[in-house]
């Protein structure tokens, strides 16, 4: 490793190391302190979370490096594990996970309307969507959990495929397809480009509403396959689901080093953004804390680690005057 | 000619034409919509969020968001009946109630502070930061309010914050009025409101020409914070007592509220007056569907509905056509 490398690795570390450093932290202390910590059973328990918020977390992602802001996927996640489960009585098993998935799509594809044609602000409506969705779950739920017991549908999440479960599988699959997807393809350039800079990007000829819109649906979609897992994994639905993920995927995206700016960022630093969610998550359940305090550490971590890359980032680094 | 000047009127009103859209609708549902009970009853249930958004106007003026608004509704309700139930032990119950609410006041200011020195002085990402805030104060309200209702005895004073009139006016709603005079006098008429609104509208020529714009930041967030505490308090008033998560409500209905009156997510625009005719077609919108008498579930729905239909019209309707397509 010649000079220029070194430099290369240690500013390298010195920007993205903190959040891999604070992982590799976590992950050595509470294999310490719990030796149940490192088992199969329990990492493929981490992993399942992992699967569930991190597909809301792709979804989110690419929004997020558009320029845009998605914060419904919480109520699109459990509208989708509700029409699956409730619609398990009328139809084939299939066909009722199918209708969910549609549902997040045409949901994604409306959120993408509202922003590209009717030019709201995406944090408007995406909260106005997450609002009525969150009416419609209530509503279609009666206010009341779902429980199904359906074997097929269980064992979406039950069964497994070289040892691993479905759910898994799934995620690996969509996170590597949307890494290839943001790296190497032009679709993935030109969702960075109307994230960096959007008029620019337009002057340059990129059709921003049709790049938008797929990406707003392409959201959708992960949101509802996240809520299929979710719904199958506990055997039943409640109005409560999603109640929170938006602030904790969110939150995670950005710990990851997704800026909120748009135009940076990447589905890997999502991904180790929500590890390092699900790990916490998991080690208050082991470690036997009082589970009423989880969400009070995550949001000083969150405040800590944002705090310190955004003051490293806008304030030591900036060329600009001290505003 | 004539057909222009009615729809720029419409484009400068849009809002009002909303309230007597939906105030006809709710006269046509119920004759008792109009009685001056259900105008108080009105005003009463939106003063709380109200005063909430009145805080959050100043904030989103000043290009900022602040998504904490109902955690701090939610830990200042918790605080100020814990509070008294502690004094009550040293100090005659009748009083109780006065330190307490001063100690409220001063954790507004404290939690402003906080809020707006991470995002005004080390430039943090507001929405970011107000989510992680979220998370720490309902956590600290729910532990420090024993994680149940916690309640005030019944014949406390502090109750008349919330139930009581002062000739015939709901309290809530006086305290509304005088927060919204007050919050429109800085705004308006004094240097420090101009200093909110180029602090949003662009903060670099701000700086240039002499604006302390990191105080600035810091000024409006905590006013959000003190704005929310009072909140806090009329809402554990309204209920003789309060639980973590009750606040977490008054979020959405607020930020509605304010980008119905027109204020811009990236700063520099909005107004108090629009503010709270935002703050009243939320308030109708809402007592409307309670008269329909559907249940609750179905109320939050086509609350969602409409707000989202609102909000399309009044965009439509201030959509600058000379402006380019894509800023």
């Amino acid at each position: 490793m010649n000079r220029e490398n070194l430099k290369k690795f240690y500013r390298y570390l010195i920007d993205e190391g903190i959040i891999i450093i604070l992982l590799l932290a976590l992950i050595i202390v509470f294999s310490f302190l719990s030796p149940i910590f490192l088992t199969p059973n329990n990492l493929i328990n981490i992993f399942l979370n992992v699967a569930i918020d991190g597909l809301m977390a792709i979804g989110v992602t690419l929004v997020v490096i558009s320029g845009g802001i998605d914060l419904s996927i919480g109520s699109v996640m459990a509208l989708s594990a509700t029409l699956a489960v409730k619609l398990q009585g009328i139809f084939n098993i299939f066909f009722a996970v199918a209708i969910a998935v549609f549902a997040g799509i045409i949901i994604g594809l409306i959120n993408g309307l509202l922003v590209t044609r009717a030019k709201i602000n995406p944090f408007i409506s995406t909260l106005g969507m997450f609002i009525t969705l969150k009416g419609l779950v209530y509503l279609i739920l009666e206010n009341k959990a779902l429980r199904t017991e359906n074997i097929l549908y269980k064992n979406i999440t039950h069964g497994k495929l070289f040892m691993v479960n479905f759910p898994i599988w799934v995620f690996f699959i969509i996170l590597i397809i949307t890494y290839f997807l943001l790296s190497r393809t032009i679709l993935g350039k030109r969702i960075y480009a109307i994230g960096g800079d959007k008029f620019i990007s337009v002057l340059f000829g990129l059709n921003y509403n049709s790049i938008s819109l797929f990406v707003y649906t392409f959201s959708g979609f992960c949101a509802a396959v996240s809520g299929i897992i979710l719904s199958s994994r506990a055997s039943m639905v409640s109005p409560l689901f999603g109640e929170t993920t938006m602030l904790m995927v969110i939150g995670a995206v950005v710990l990851g080093g997704v800026s909120l700016a748009g135009g940076k960022g990447t589905v890997i630093k999502s991904f180790i953004g929500i590890l390092i969610f699900s790990i916490i998550q998991n080690a208050f359940g082991l470690l036997g804390f009082d589970i009423d305090y989880q969400m009070g550490v995550w949001g000083a971590l969150l405040v800590t680690i944002i705090t310190i890359s955004d003051f490293k980032e806008k304030v030591l680094k900036s060329n600009k005057r001290n505003v | 000619m004539n057909s222009k000047k009615i729809l720029l009127f419409l484009k400068n009103n849009s809002l009002l034409l909303f309230l007597i859209i939906l105030i006809a609708v709710g006269y046509s549902i119920s004759e008792r919509f109009l009685s001056l009970d259900n105008i108080f009853n009105i005003l009463r249930v939106s003063s709380i969020f109200g005063i909430v958004a009145l805080g959050l106007t100043f904030v989103i003026i000043c290009g900022e968001m602040d998504i904490s608004v109902g955690a701090i509704v939610s830990l200042t309700s918790v605080t100020v009946v814990a509070l008294q139930n502690y004094y009550s032990y040293f100090i005659p119950e009748r009083y109780n109630y006065i330190p307490s609410i001063i100690f409220i006041l001063a954790i507004g200011v404290l939690i402003g502070l906080i809020n707006g020195f991470l995002i005004g002085i080390l430039k943090a990402n507001s929405i970011i930061i107000t989510i992680g805030m979220l998370s720490i104060f309902e956590v600290i309200a729910w532990v420090y309010g024993k994680k149940r209702f916690i309640s005030v005895s019944s014949n406390n004073p502090f109750l008349e914050i919330g139930k009581g009139f002062i000739y015939k006016i709901p309290i809530p709603v006086i305290i509304f009025i005088i927060l919204a005079i007050v919050s429109y006098i800085i705004l308006s008429k004094t240097t420090v409101g101009k200093y909110v609104y180029a602090t949003g509208a662009d903060d670099e020529i701000a700086w240039v020409v002499g604006i302390k714009t990191k105080k600035v930041r810091l000024l409006t967030f905590i006013i959000s914070g003190v704005f929310c505490s009072i909140a806090g308090i009329i809402l554990a008033s309204r209920m003789g007592g309060s639980q973590a998560f009750t606040g977490s409500f008054y979020l959405f209905d607020a930020i509605t509220a304010v980008i119905l009156g027109g204020a811009s997510l990236s700063g520099g625009k909005g107004s108090i007056g629009k503010t709270i005719a935002g703050v009243l077609v939320v308030g109708i919108l809402a007592n409307i569907l309670v008269y329909t008498g559907y249940s609750w579930a179905s109320q939050q729905f086509f609350k969602g509905l409409l707000l989202i239909l609102a909000i399309l019209i009044n965009t439509f309707l201030n959509v600058d056509k000379t402006r380019t397509q894509y800023e």
